[in-house]
């Protein structure tokens, strides 16, 4: 029975640690976003690709808003393993737009919020896919946690 | 009959991050920021954007440029 137990508690350590980083992350990045709006909608005003110059605005309430709702998603357990599905479809699209950009462009602007501000190019990708990499671990493994 | 209430941790993850994000980025807009100059550098059509980044002050913005050109 404690073999069980202890294997469970073991197949549950990845969920815990992509939940919890996951919701640090969006949930930080979401509410700067939020606040900083004017700020985030500038910075993808700036970006060399039109879709998103134009419609920075939209796109400038729409992400930090789908951040929150993975957020509170990866909090319930009911709702961990559609948002641990949506966290990696995000992560995905963002670490597309960052190779595609920084193949194409130089000197891209930051649309980042907070302590990433600091993180170059190169370091974004490599959390990414850090990040990434945990969720897929996570949704393989499929834990249920006790909250 | 007793009811205690049980908190989800993870909800309370949440919101202490992003009551964190809300004190520092009132902290960080409020006082002085690093860099607090954007600069743009367009192309002679003046649409399209060449370049962009921030900067501390005009004299090193100018120091740059003299530098790149």
């Amino acid at each position: 029975m404690d073999k069980i137990s202890a294997l469970s508690r073991k197949k549950e350590v990845p969920t815990y640690v992509a939940t919890i980083l996951l919701i640090i992350i969006f949930g930080y990045t979401a509410t700067n976003k939020l606040i900083s709006h004017d700020r985030f909608q500038f910075q993808l005003q700036l970006i060399p690709v039109s879709f998103i110059a134009r419609n920075a605005f939209f796109i400038s309430l729409v992400i930090p808003l789908i951040e929150l709702v993975l957020t509170i998603a990866l909090c319930l357990n009911r709702y961990r393993l559609p948002g641990l599905f949506g966290a990696t479809t995000l992560l995905g699209l963002f670490q597309i737009y960052l190779v595609a950009l920084m193949v194409n462009y130089k000197n891209l602007p930051c649309t980042c919020a907070g302590i990433s501000l600091e993180l170059s190019w190169i370091d974004h990708i490599i959390l990414n896919t850090l990040l990434i990499s945990l969720s897929i671990l996570a949704i393989r493994k499929n834990a249920k946690l006790k909250f | 009959m007793k009811y205690q209430m049980q908190i989800n941790p993870l909800i309370l993850v949440m919101l202490t991050t992003i009551l964190l994000a809300v004190i520092l980025t009132i902290i960080d807009t409020s006082g002085q920021r690093k860099q607090p100059y954007i600069w743009i550098h367009y192309d002679k059509d003046g649409k399209t954007v060449l370049g962009v980044g921030k900067i501390n002050n005009i004299i090193e913005l100018q120091e740059n440029l003299k530098c790149k050109e």
